[in-house]
């Protein structure tokens, strides 16, 4: 799979013989190829898929009057990239942001269940994280998609909202939001559920600027809401039983 | 005390305190659903041994309710009515075995307090003969000794009998609400469709769902506070996905 072209919301991407893309029908103008039946790979990230909802996808393969792909994005402020991936490459990939994939024998879509007790995967929000393995491509999309090289240790912080790939041989440091150590910041930082993200010089990631001005106030609200809503929940089960 | 021992301390003390309560109050709701869980399972088991065949349906309990009836005016109510019958039989063959015994003892004491007699030389008229005799104590005492015996066989079977009502009564009691628990599931269908959905554990099913649900959530959210809590004291290290 290669880009044809790439203006702002489009991308053209010409397939190569016998190349099989899935990706999302949303982003097809027209939809000229019609859902199938079957999921692609129905063990691959089958509930990471469920949730962000790509389990179900248009398939589409290289046909002589038509070789080229062109996918649209939704939003004006969409981009796409294009993850080209060897057999040894390994790409986290957020599944709310994956546009379409093409894998050839070996390569797909990994979750990685071990990494459920990790403090690190669940700082990133991602406790369960969705690794794409090696050799195939991977189309991604996110409004200001960019793509960010590491140079200084200072460009390096993200949230996790903001991250939409990143090369998963690179390590990277989970920290708390705040980092002065004030008790106002401490409590600020328990209870907005929001890190940085720290990569090392060097890196290369795929990221989308979010920063909503009032993002942090309504993680707030939101993880005061889930725990108050727990409370009637709770209630209403133990009357039922 | 070295700054960064003391500053991980504060920052334990002051983060650690929202999420450690977050986690207490989780942890003991997960206690008590386990609790729940295992009181459904008791009552499902419970039911099972109560009903091995299932929960009757309500054309059954009407005939359950119709054999009780039935074994009510048959059976019962007739036995007690025998026994009632006897009952009073014995009573009043009680009362006049008494009331002799009473005579006779009363004749003895009055024969044992008159001046004795010698037995005639002539032959008594045969009419006296019997008067003669009855006067004699000796044969007073046996009769008085025959009244006592069969006195104390009547009250004997008076009490076996008084026993035998107040049993029948109390079959008949529990037979009458035997049928009133039947009738009132019979004619409460949503209870009975409630008993069997809890003996197919159709119902237990659902509540142990949601409860291991709540479960399920709480664990995540207080596996989330702990890491959480890790997190801000800086504890993980780099991490590398692949």
């Amino acid at each position: 799979m290669k880009v044809l072209s790439q203006e702002n919301n489009v991308i053209s991407l010409e397939l190569d013989e016998a190349e099989v893309v899935y990706f999302r029908g949303a982003l097809l103008r027209g939809r000229s190829f019609g859902v199938p039946w079957w999921p692609p790979y129905p063990l691959g990230s089958p509930l990471a898929r469920l949730i962000h909802g790509c389990y179900v996808l248009n398939r589409a393969a290289r046909r002589d009057d038509q070789p080229v792909l062109q996918l649209n994005g939704p939003s004006g402020l969409g981009r796409f990239q294009l993850i080209t991936l060897t057999a040894e490459d390994r790409y986290f990939v957020h599944p709310r942001h994956l546009a379409a994939f093409s894998f050839q024998d070996g390569g797909g879509l990994h979750t990685q269940l071990g990494r459920l007790l990790s403090p690190s995967c669940w700082g990133i929000h991602h406790p369960l994280p969705v690794v794409v393995h090696g050799p195939g491509a991977v189309v991604v999309y996110a409004e200001n998609l960019y793509v960010a090289a590491v140079t200084r240790a200072s460009q390096a912080e993200y949230i996790p909202d903001q991250i939409v790939a990143f090369d998963a041989r690179e390590p990277f440091l989970v920290r708390a939001l705040h980092p002065d150590h004030s008790p106002l910041s401490q409590v600020i930082n328990a209870l907005i559920d929001d890190n940085r993200i720290c990569f090392s010089v060097g890196a290369t990631l795929h990221v989308s600027p979010i920063n909503h001005p009032l993002r942090h106030r309504w993680r707030l609200v939101a993880h005061v809401l889930i725990h108050l809503a727990l409370i009637p929940l709770i209630i209403v089960v133990l009357k039922a039983s | 005390m070295r700054p960064g021992v003391r500053s991980l301390l504060v920052q334990a003390g002051t983060c650690g305190a929202l999420l450690l309560i977050l986690l207490i109050a989780q942890a003991l709701l997960i206690v008590h659903l386990v609790g729940r869980l295992h009181a459904l399972g008791q009552d499902m088991a419970a039911l099972r041994a109560r009903y091995p065949a299932g929960v009757p349906d309500a054309g059954s309990l009407r005939c359950a309710t119709d054999a009780i009836d039935q074994e009510l005016g048959e059976h019962l109510y007739p036995q007690l009515h025998d026994l009632g019958v006897q009952l009073q039989a014995v009573a009043v063959q009680s009362q006049a075995n008494a009331q002799q015994l009473h005579l006779l003892e009363a004749q003895l004491a009055a024969d044992q307090t008159s001046e004795y007699q010698p037995a005639p030389t002539i032959l008594p008229h045969p009419l006296d003969w019997a008067a003669y005799y009855l006067r004699d104590i000796d044969a007073l005492n046996v009769r008085i000794q025959q009244g006592r015996s069969l006195d104390g066989a009547l009250n004997a079977r008076l009490n076996h009998l008084e026993l035998a009502e107040a049993g029948m009564k109390r079959q008949i009691s529990a037979a009458i609400s035997r049928k009133d628990v039947l009738a009132a599931m019979a004619g409460d269908p949503q209870a009975l469709a409630d008993l069997r959905s809890r003996w197919h554990g159709l119902g237990t099913a659902m509540l142990c769902l949601e409860h291991l649900g709540l479960v399920l959530l709480l664990a995540a959210l207080s596996l989330r506070s702990c890491f959480r809590l890790l997190i801000l004291l800086g504890i993980p290290g780099e991490l590398r996905l692949a």
